[in-house]
């Protein structure tokens, strides 16, 4: 009896808690000047125009559609990869973990981890600024599109984002490799 | 001493919930200036939907803000403690996950004392001794400078209803 009082008064005491947290955050994200959105928007990366994926290496890379100098990497849609991947123009990264990188990727694609950091400054000496990117990971997630912005601010202008992921690819029947 | 007379040692109680109210107020507040980069750490884990992180991002910091200071002052101490507790559960199955998946990650926490900032054993120990903490608190019958809710509104029932009854 003590005990389930002691549990109940818990409860209770923690919903009030709870609903003065909700109000207090409310408050100081509307009022404080340092809000954000209650809901996060979803990663907006343009479409990169074929004109773009054909050019040779011009820097920075140009969105046609978007009518303006690119901002940071564009999307490519799994046909536009492809064309990328049988013209070898492209450098494709894997962004996902190893397990699933082992597990199967795009044929010559290399391993980089968005998520292991410690690793970038090795696998960029690989990589010229110069290169022609394409960055992807499964076909719901946002470490591509991570990686493209953050390579993007590391000085790499032409990057490109598979709208989709490995198992579209896979799935559509292009390249791909099992292991590492 | 048994374990029940060390798990009842008032003092002992009162310096972990001093302790813990001021490690979750510095991480409260440390994270307010900061909401976009909280949310991105919590990104990072890749538990949540995409709609949930920021509403977690904003509310959050608050949670241990007043769950903190419950502690601290002793006012709904077990409401604050259980909260704590269930916080620090979370957290524990957060980092333990992402140890699972091999995604090495800042913790997207702050503490007073940067025992550890990264996801690994480091952080995963810090967790659980923080919700054993929280947990002792909770369960301790007898805290002392604390102020709970008092839910017995009624007198305590008359046991002879003859007693009561006016002469």
């Amino acid at each position: 009896m003590k005990r389930e009082k002691h549990y109940r008064i818990a409860v209770v005491e923690a919903t009030a808690l709870l609903v003065c947290s909700v109000v207090f955050a409310a408050s100081y994200n509307h009022l404080s000047g340092k809000g954000i959105p209650w809901i996060a928007s979803e990663r907006i990366v343009p479409y990169a125009a074929d004109t773009t994926l054909t050019e040779d290496i011009a820097l920075p890379a140009v969105d046609i559609n978007a009518g303006a100098q690119s901002s940071g990497p564009q999307r490519v849609t799994l046909a536009q990869a492809y064309k990328l991947h049988t013209n070898r123009k492209a450098i494709f990264l894997d962004a996902r973990e190893e397990e699933r990188y082992g597990a199967g990727h795009i044929a010559g694609a290399m391993h980089f981890p968005y998520y292991q950091r410690e690793k970038w400054d090795q696998l960029l000496k690989n990589i010229s600024p110069k290169s022609t990117i394409v960055t992807y990971c499964d076909d719901d997630c946002d470490s591509s599109s991570k990686l493209g912005e953050t390579l993007y601010e590391l000085g790499y202008r032409r990057i490109y984002v598979l709208e989709v992921g490995y198992d579209s690819w896979r799935n559509a029947g292009y390249p791909v490799t099992v292991g590492q | 001493m048994s374990v029940k007379n060390i798990l009842q040692y008032r003092w002992l109680t009162l310096t972990l919930r001093l302790l813990l109210g001021f490690i979750f107020i510095y991480s409260g507040f440390s994270k307010l200036g900061d909401l976009a980069g909280f949310a991105e750490a919590i990104d990072n884990y890749r538990i949540l939907p995409r709609p949930a992180i920021n509403v977690l991002a904003i509310i959050l910091p608050w949670i241990e803000l007043l769950s903190g200071a419950s502690l601290l002052s002793g006012i709904l101490l077990r409401g604050g403690a259980i909260l704590i507790a269930s916080a620090m559960a979370i957290f524990t199955a957060a980092v333990a996950t992402s140890m699972a998946r091999g995604i090495d990650i800042t913790c997207g926490c702050s503490t007073p004392f940067k025992i550890a900032s990264r996801v690994g054993f480091g952080k995963l120990l810090e967790d659980v001794i923080l919700l054993a903490a929280a947990l002792l608190i909770f369960f301790f019958d007898k805290p002392i400078f604390s102020f709970a809710l008092d839910l017995d509104k009624n007198p305590a029932p008359i046991e002879n209803p003859h007693d009561a009854q006016p002469e």
